[in-house]
């Protein structure tokens, strides 16, 4: 049996809010295998956000375990957390997330500063991406510049350079109009097959995205049914 | 992209915090050469002043000028052989001693016409440790003359020749005798213009300007530590202010795989660069004033600035991704 990209078990995680400490995961189960399409669905504020920042090794859950790659990932030190981090993960966020003054190429590349060895061909996949996302005419603009889409596909392409083993999106078309929606799905339906995806929304448009589908109920996962 | 792009785009990114810790640099490089070389010409002055009081000798202010028969009275009470010599503002009139063996008579060097009608030239006399000559006349074969040096040195002094016996047409303001004062004073104490006379002990003039010149050191170093820690404490604050401001930039490096350790180098170099750099320039603007132990501050001043720089960048590079990314 080919094991998991990721896998959470019982995976518990509250915050303090005030005086009170408000649970936000409560005995959460995720597998994601590879070429996995995954839509999670809920309203804001059900912890989407905070899931995904699990899975990115961003935060570290209160009870459970989080397997990334066959790593056991709770007592792994800061630094080693960092370094499967930039290895394995990619991130797409609702707002880009850029740095507004750097260019659209210092931007995709900025992952890649973090990589232990970042691959000899690296130059003509930036190329070949930039190409792809349609970006190729804007490489060198500071991003403050572009329009949310172009932004967004600047994000995806930094999440995509290098290819990660696992891809997760918050809310990918949060910010984005109906057009450059479409664009995003159909890049990220385009990228490599085997490259799991985890998209966090309450959008509909993304249920055909799915090839697993799961609803958040009071801090737990249900899966649906994909038909 | 590389280190130098990304710090590069920072820099655009932010220009009035980098101007900010620019003029913060070139500021505190400027005052602390400007401050260097303050203390270094205190302590030539400091040097100038003791080699100026040989400790062995006392000088004698006289406030209302002596005869030629009350200089005679005073030179009666000195033990034989002594050397002292007459000056006025630092022009020895004439004096009486021994010439010491580290002086050597020059020979060749032609000396002015006009110098030589007290007597005949032998030469100029040069010391082994200094590179500076002095006309010097043997006078009527009984001794030798320096010609009116202002503001002679004292290695020039203490050349001075054994048997002058010539009458001076000047009268002198002060004289200066190779003894000490508590010594003198046993001599001349019945002497009756005594009371007139002021004596500058050369020992304890001495012990006053090592007194004073340890009271400037310390006023210097003190100022120099409050310079450092008003340093720290605005740049620590400008610095807390802008990597608040970059929380969330962190973040999403961190996101993207950055480690802490990456975060503080990233910080730690832009803050060198920032300021260490200007500050260079402030430092290079005195260099050449400086003696070669100032030019530490090259290394010092910008290597302050990262140690005021290391405690926010720790801070900032500590701090979890998730809650700024939350935020942002």
């Amino acid at each position: 049996m080919i094991s998991p990209v990721a896998e959470l078990s019982s995976v518990s995680r509250s915050y303090p809010v005030g005086e009170k400490i408000i649970p936000v995961l409560r005995d959460l189960h995720l597998t994601v295998h590879t070429g996995d399409r995954i839509v999670l669905f809920g309203p804001s504020g059900c912890g989407k956000t905070t899931l995904l920042h699990l899975l990115a090794l961003l935060d570290t859950p209160d009870s459970g375990s989080y397997h990334l790659e066959g790593h056991s990932t709770e007592k792994l030190p800061e630094a080693q957390r960092a370094q499967l981090r930039a290895e394995n993960i990619g991130l797409i966020f609702q707002k880009f997330h850029l740095l507004p003054y750097h260019s659209v190429k210092e931007n995709i590349r900025l992952r890649t500063r973090y990589l232990a060895s970042a691959s000899p061909t690296s130059e003509d996949q930036l190329s070949k991406l930039v190409n792809d996302m349609g970006l190729a005419h804007l490489v060198d603009h500071p991003v403050r510049l572009l329009s949310g889409g172009e932004q967004q596909r600047v994000c995806i392409a930094r999440a995509c350079f290098q290819p990660p083993r696992l891809l997760l999106a918050d809310e990918p078309t949060g910010n984005l109009d109906q057009a450059n929606s479409e664009k995003v799905q159909e890049l990220l339906s385009g990228l490599s097959p085997s490259t799991p995806i985890v998209v966090a929304t309450h959008d509909p448009a993304w249920l055909p995205f799915a090839t697993r589908r799961f609803q958040f109920n009071k801090g737990s996962l249900e899966e649906e049914s994909v038909s | 992209m590389n280190d130098w792009q990304d710090i590069r785009s920072g820099f655009i990114a932010r220009p009035a915090s980098t101007l900010a810790l620019a003029a913060i640099g070139i500021i505190v490089g400027l005052f602390a050469s400007i401050g260097t070389r303050i203390w270094h010409q205190a302590d030539q002055e400091s040097k100038r002043l003791l080699s100026a009081w040989p400790p062995d000798r006392t000088s004698i202010e006289l406030p209302t000028r002596l005869d030629q028969d009350e200089r005679a009275l005073f030179l009666q009470r000195l033990p034989p052989g002594t050397w002292w010599a007459w000056t006025q503002e630092d022009e020895i009139l004439w004096a009486q001693g021994s010439l010491p063996q580290e002086y050597r008579p020059v020979e060749g060097v032609p000396l002015q016409p006009d110098l030589m009608t007290a007597g005949v030239a032998v030469g100029l006399v040069s010391t082994t440790s200094s590179w500076t000559l002095h006309e010097i006349v043997d006078v009527q074969g009984v001794g030798f003359q320096v010609l009116g040096k202002v503001g002679l040195p004292e290695s020039v002094r203490v050349i001075l020749p054994h048997t002058i016996q010539t009458s001076p047409t000047r009268n002198p303001l002060q004289v200066e005798v190779r003894l000490e004062a508590t010594d003198i004073v046993s001599r001349i104490r019945d002497l009756p213009f005594f009371e007139d006379l002021s004596l500058v002990d050369h020992r304890q003039a001495r012990k006053e300007a090592r007194k004073g010149f340890r009271r400037l050191s310390i006023q210097l170093t003190l100022l120099a530590g409050v310079a450092a820690l008003l340093t720290a404490i605005i740049l620590q604050s400008l610095i807390r202010l802008e990597l608040r401001e970059r929380r969330f930039e962190f973040a999403l490096r961190r996101s993207l795989g950055a480690q802490p350790s990456d975060i503080r180098i990233q910080i730690l170099t832009e803050i060198g660069l920032s300021t260490g750099l200007p500050s260079l320039l402030g430092i290079l603007f005195f260099l050449p004033a400086l003696p070669p132990a100032g030019w530490s501050l090259a290394l010092i001043v910008p290597g302050w600035f990262l140690l005021c720089a290391l405690p926010p960048a720790h801070h900032a590079a500590s701090l979890p991704p998730h809650q700024a990314l939350k935020e942002g």
